[in-house]
């Protein structure tokens, strides 16, 4: 259990904050508010498509830790710990078999983007934003929820910033849903 | 209810006067739907179940120093998993002995002292009261000593950690039975115990704890179809039902084993690559003939249940361990651990991350669909007559013997238990509802 191994989980602020209403604090907001709407509208083989080859993408373990002892997140138990090639197996799981039972029917989701903090740090962008995502399943009568603080690092690609690196801190320690098929 | 569960005789009656044993078509092998939904059934296998077996809490790698805890469910009830200084491993209620207040409501840390926040008693990672404020005054003539917590028996083999509430309840060695062949293969076969990377993954699902566990006893008949998506992407190759499987007729334990014929025997760096490949050698030291050569044939337990509720699945690539942990009739916590060789490197340990999150836990491709599915039989067990109808277990192969149903490729089978080939007959998944059943009807242990 060693919080300091997740990079920015205590709110550090390693780059140069860049204001709202700045043009890359503005390319980077519409960046994430794109993203969300490709995830909420099921369009998976288009997300990927706007994320770096060098992806990395994480959901660390966390547990309940006393104050002061840190955030709980673990440097090596993950929910997810992917790379590009595990995120298109999983997309193409959903999309191309009709027997991926977790996602047939798809589940209903809105993702709530807020908090965004913008930092440059030498080649790459930082943001910090928090996300709520809502999910419905079948005709079920509660959501399944999952919140979380994002860390993301962008690389600029040709003309695009590409997201290469998330981490997605939960706050949950027992996420209360049978399965997290979805991207967060 | 039945007076019986008092003193552990006699067939179990529910409330409304229905017999337990009456819910099982023994001859058909059929079981009502009611066994996995009822509250009144769920609260009789805490107790007759859950209060009686061995349970898993954890490993002992998880609370490697003096002072070391980790606070762990058994069943109903939260216990702190703690280290003594002289290196001994204690089970204790999450309880102080005071008002009742819960002591620990952190996952895990090192403490020498727990401290009740309601009047400051404090006790040792034993269980002793050690102190209180005002000690004299509150106790009057009385004794420290009476108030110490309530600890459960421990047992630890292969760096695995068990307790139980039972003291009747015979060694955790003699619980395993003829399991115990096949528990060694995989947890006492090296010169250090296995450890796991980092604290369990945790999620909860809305159903009854024995669809998972019988689950995996081994139902290798729900592959090919609730599976189908990663063959249909081309990440596995197609999913056989034939398969060996067995039981521990006496104590419910039950598996699945992979079998290669000695013909294309596989070497041990293929079967066993979640291990790091220098290890390996060791073996042959610890285990017996017989294991061995079942290990050489790719044939350890793959997925297994240890009655009642822990489970693994030992692949190739990555090796898990984990509890159906039961929290309601209709709901369980999902705890899983990512099993690892000390000597692995991070990159290696990383690997079986990556294996797990990509099939199994919450995000894994398999299990994403096993949870729905699942979860879809728990909505029919908790209808009106859905809850009355019947689930149905596979025609029987006979009780297995060494001419027939044994191994019919690979010569006769080495181990002990009951142990079948072919088409999977639901034998051992039975077995295991068998096991309950006689734990519930106040079965000798």
């Amino acid at each position: 259990m060693n919080a300091a191994q997740v990079s920015g989980a205590a709110g550090s602020s390693p780059g140069v904050k860049v204001a709202p209403g700045d043009p890359l604090y503005n390319e980077v907001l519409d960046l994430l508010y794109t993203e969300a709407e490709l995830l909420d509208e099921d369009r998976l083989a288009e997300w990927l498509g706007t994320l770096g080859e060098e992806i990395s993408y994480r959901m660390p373990v966390r547990v309940t830790l006393a104050r002061g002892e840190g955030a709980g997140f673990d440097p090596e138990a993950a929910f997810f710990d992917d790379d590009l090639m595990m995120l298109s197996l999983r997309v193409q799981r959903i999309l191309q078999s009709p027997n991926a039972h977790s996602e047939m029917p798809a589940t209903r989701s809105r993702r709530f983007v807020t908090n965004v903090r913008v930092e440059v740090l030498g080649d790459d962008v930082l943001a910090r934003s928090s996300v709520l995502l809502l999910r419905s399943r079948w005709d079920n009568k509660h959501f399944e929820f999952f919140s979380a603080r994002r860390n993301d690092a962008f690389r600029r690609v040709g003309g695009d910033l590409k997201l290469v690196r998330r981490e997605i801190l939960i706050d949950q320690t027992v996420p209360e849903s049978p399965n997290m098929s979805v991207f967060l | 209810m039945s007076g019986d569960l008092l003193t552990g005789r006699g067939p179990t009656t529910l409330a409304d006067g229905t017999p337990l044993e009456e819910l099982f078509d023994l001859e058909r092998r059929r079981i009502s739907a009611r066994v996995f939904s009822d509250p009144e059934i769920f609260r009789l296998e805490m107790s007759q179940v859950f209060g009686r077996s061995w349970l898993f809490l954890g490993l002992e790698s998880e609370i490697p120093n003096p002072g070391d805890y980790a606070v762990r469910p058994m069943a109903g009830d939260s216990v702190i998993v703690t280290r003594s200084n002289d290196g001994g491993i204690n089970v204790v209620l999450n309880r102080c002995t005071h008002r009742g207040t819960q002591l620990c409501v952190t996952d895990c840390g090192n403490s020498q002292r727990f401290r009740c926040p309601y009047h400051g008693w404090l006790f040792s990672p034993d269980g002793r009261l050690e102190a209180m404020p005002s000690e004299r005054d509150w106790l009057g003539g009385g004794d420290k000593a009476d108030y110490a917590i309530r600890s459960a028996r421990v047992a630890t083999r292969g760096g695995l950690i068990f307790a139980t509430w039972d003291d009747d309840m015979p060694s955790f060695e003699t619980y395993l039975g003829d399991f115990l062949f096949y528990f060694d293969m995989l947890f006492c076969g090296l010169d250090k115990n296995l450890v796991s990377v980092g604290p369990p993954h945790r999620w909860s699902l809305p159903i009854n704890w024995k669809i998972g566990a019988e689950n995996f006893v081994g139902d290798t008949y729900h592959l090919q179809t609730a599976h189908a998506s990663l063959t249909d992407i081309g990440m596995v190759p197609a999913l056989e039902m034939d398969s060996t499987v067995g039981a521990e007729p006496r104590w419910g334990h039950g598996f699945f084993a992979p079998v290669f014929s000695v013909e294309e025997q596989p070497p041990l760096e293929t079967t066993m690559s979640w291990l790091p490949p220098e290890v390996l050698p060791q073996l042959e030291r610890h285990l017996n003939p017989e294991q061995f050569s079942l290990l050489r044939r790719g044939a350890p337990p793959f997925v297994a249940t240890l009655f009642p509720n822990l489970s693994w699945l030992a692949s190739p690539f990555f090796f898990f361990l984990r509890t159906w942990q039961p929290v309601g009739p209709g709901e369980i916590e999902l705890r899983t651990w990512v099993m690892a060789h000390p000597d692995a490197n991070p990159e290696q340990r990383r690997a079986k991350v990556q294996g797990l999150n990509l099939t199994f836990g919450t995000t894994g491709m398999f299990e994403q669909d096993d949870a729905v599915i699942w979860s879809r039989i728990q909505r029919t067990h908790e209808s009106l007559i859905g809850s009355g109808e019947l689930v149905s277990y596979g025609c029987t192969h006979g009780a297995p013997d060494k001419q027939r149903g044994y191994v019919h490729h690979t010569g006769e089978w080495p181990g002990p238990c009951n142990v079948w080939q072919g088409f999977p007959s639901d034998d051992h998944l039975w077995n295991f509802h068998m096991r309950w059943l006689h734990l519930m009807n106040g079965g000798e242990l």
